[in-house]
């Protein structure tokens, strides 16, 4: 811009000439206005006592961010962090970092455990191989799956499974960069991941955690269940993930060797048939547990014929012994629950039936995946071998899925069913009490007058005292 | 340039103290460039001076009440002052019955230019600003004007250093080619 332009648009701010620049008797009066209305509410505000004991570092905290640029205080952030983190690794912080290997996610020293696992994989990127990064991440999954069976929350379990699959598929990840770069390299890191995560499954899969959170809120307890319902799901996942991660990397076994891309002394056409064979014996030991697991889902369900029968025998003993066909509003609401509750109840059953079949046709397709597998491995053709477990395994996937809705379904229903037990009992406690003493009352009565009635002299007729009596006998049905 | 350290320091008296005279310092020193920028939006003296004031309240109140980080008063001062002015163009756009852009252009009137007692090439300087879309015309006012740097006008307008480079290099080529029309 010219000079004379700068110049002149310079001098309109320092110009004394009214109009572009505010009149300084109206600066001097709107001054005043402006302390007049802002005074009051400043008084209001400054005479409210501190209500919360950290006031100062409320006050310290606005302070850091007027005077400290937001630059400058993430940079602070981060510095302290890494400064904690190599603290941490040379600084021989052993009985912090040795309290915090056990800690669990959301405790004090969880942060801590992971500034020291951070600080192992930076230096293992740095200063490693790709193999042994992945090494390092394996060893913290481990740790996550520790965690998650040490959980004393479904929060905690939820945190150490999501953290688990995050380096699962970062491993994912490492094999499939690895591959487009070195084939030694993709075939050192896909045997680590094959051995590693065959650990992780079964380690995964044994002692899985029971989480034993409970709550006498009804909303809370809810709400418990169904975040323990999300937990199995997730942790299927997690199983699923893992599972297609050790498969991908048996895949890149079998292309190296078939393709000849390296020699017999990094790994042998046995050793990667042998590798198959292991992947399909999980596969065909998951289904086992499969099988159980329904089994055991589907025994429960005969518990809902047992409590059904004895809510409608109790239910039947009352009209029974009522001696009328009236109904009282609480049997009403009684038998409405009763109708929910059925309707709960079939609808697990019949998931459980699905489920059943389900896993009967997986275990079956699986007897027959064994047969033509080994078939596979006789003829070399390793490729074809690794298909069909794969095929097996989106067989067990699907399974497993169709399982895991049943055992939801059960055990909702078997919630509904407790909670109307619950209801039903007292209810109909009080309308055979209730119905039988006026029955007794009445017929007494009845008895009473027709004494009498026939007779001039008074006898007192005692009050049969069976009322508890049948009242318990129905009772204790 | 009052010193950022004095600035900050009322800033944070306004802020944790509550300090209506530590308030009242930082008016007197921001006063001018928000009446000057209002003004020169608005081309009426009333209601520069009264946006100028309802500015400087939202400021208080947002310092008081708002627990967010204030990153720069000027910029806090200056949005809040943009934001009031587009408010008074929608209003005039509803009662002029013409498109928002139009109503700066109708507000230059005779009267705004004798007001200004400016000579006749300051005078033209102001028409051929205000011929300009509003981005360049805040950033010649900020830049030129209020002799605001780069950065300073990027916190202002909450665009990044780069871009703010840019629309000040193509406001004041614009600036010059209506400046050579007429």
């Amino acid at each position: 811009m010219s000079k004379k332009f700068a110049d002149n648009l310079k001098q309109m701010r320092a110009s004394k000439i009214s109009g572009i620049n505010p009149d300084s008797t109206w600066v001097a009066r709107n001054r005043a206005l402006l302390l007049s209305q802002i005074s009051e509410p400043a008084k209001t505000a400054q005479n409210e006592p501190a209500t919360e004991k950290s006031m100062f570092i409320e006050n310290l905290s606005k302070a850091m961010q007027i005077f400290v640029s937001k630059k400058v205080l993430r940079f602070a952030r981060a510095s302290l962090t890494m400064f904690l983190a190599i603290s941490v690794t040379v600084g021989g912080w052993t009985a912090t970092v040795s309290a915090a290997n056990s800690s669990l996610p959301g405790e004090a020293l969880y942060n801590v455990k992971m500034a020291s696992e951070g600080t192992e994989l930076l230096v293992n990127k740095m200063l490693g191989t790709e193999e042994d990064k992945v090494t390092t991440i394996l060893k913290h999954a481990s740790n996550r799956v520790d965690e998650f069976q040490r959980s004393k929350s479904s929060e905690q379990a939820n945190m150490a499974i999501q953290s688990l699959k995050k380096k699962i598929e970062s491993t994912g990840e490492s094999l499939e960069k690895a591959g487009q770069k070195s084939p030694e390299e993709a075939m050192a890191i896909a045997k680590v991941i094959e051995e590693k995560t065959e650990i992780i499954l079964t380690s995964l899969a044994t002692n899985k955690t029971e989480i034993n959170e409970t709550s006498t809120n009804v909303d809370t307890a809810n709400r418990l269940v169904e975040s323990h319902d999300a937990l199995k799901a997730e942790v299927v996942i997690a199983e699923n993930l893992i599972q297609a991660t050790s498969i991908k990397a048996v895949e890149v076994l079998i292309q190296n060797v078939e393709q000849q891309k390296i020699g017999e002394e990094v790994i042998t056409k046995e050793d990667v048939k042998q590798t198959i064979a292991r992947k399909l014996d999980q596969l065909v030991s998951g289904m086992s547990k499969l099988d159980v697991e329904i089994g055991v889902v589907s025994s429960s369900t005969i518990q809902f014929d047992i409590a059904s029968s004895t809510i409608s025998t109790v239910l039947d003993t009352a009209v029974k012994e009522n001696k009328t066909t009236e109904v009282s509003t609480s049997t009403t609401q009684v038998v409405t629950e009763a109708k929910t509750g059925t309707e709960t109840v079939a609808d697990a059953k019949a998931k459980v039936e699905v489920a059943t079949q389900k896993v009967d046709e997986a275990s079956k397709k699986a007897e027959v995946a064994v047969t033509e597998v080994g078939a596979l491995i006789g003829q070399n053709n390793l490729s074809a071998a690794l298909e069909k477990v794969k095929e097996l395994g989106g067989v067990k996937q699907e399974a497993t899925a169709i399982v895991l809705e049943a055992t939801n379904a059960v055990s909702n229903a078997i919630d509904v069913q407790q909670k109307e037990n619950v209801v039903i009992v007292p209810v109909q406690m009080t309308t055979v009490t209730t119905t039988l003493s006026q029955i007794i009352s009445s017929t007494t009565n009845e008895i009473l007058n027709s004494v009498v009635g026939n007779s001039t002299s008074t006898k007192t007729i005692s009050t049969p005292s069976s009322t508890s009596a049948v009242v318990d006998k129905v009772g204790s049905r | 340039m009052k010193p950022l350290l004095t600035e900050k320091l009322l800033l944070y008296k306004v802020r944790v103290k509550k300090d209506p005279e530590a308030f009242a310092k930082l008016y007197d020193f921001y006063v001018a460039p928000i009446y000057r920028f209002v003004y020169l939006k608005l081309s009426n003296k009333e209601d520069a001076e009264d946006i100028t004031s309802e500015v400087f309240i939202k400021t208080w109140n947002y310092l008081i009440k708002e627990e967010k980080e204030i990153g720069s008063l000027r910029k806090l001062l200056y949005t809040i002052a943009r934001n009031k002015i587009i408010d008074v163009y929608r209003e005039r756009a509803t009662k002029m019955e013409c498109p928002l852009d139009n109503v700066q252009h109708e507000l230059y009137t005779d009267d705004f230019k004798k007001t200004i007692e400016l000579n006749e090439e300051k005078n033209q300087l102001i028409t051929v600003i205000k011929k300009m879309k509003h981005e360049y015309q805040e950033v010649i006012h900020l830049k030129y004007i209020e002799g605001l740097s780069a950065t300073e006008i990027a916190a202002i307008l909450d665009k990044n250093y780069t871009n703010v480079r840019v629309i000040i290099h193509r406001a004041t080529k614009k600036l010059k080619e209506l400046s050579n029309l007429t």
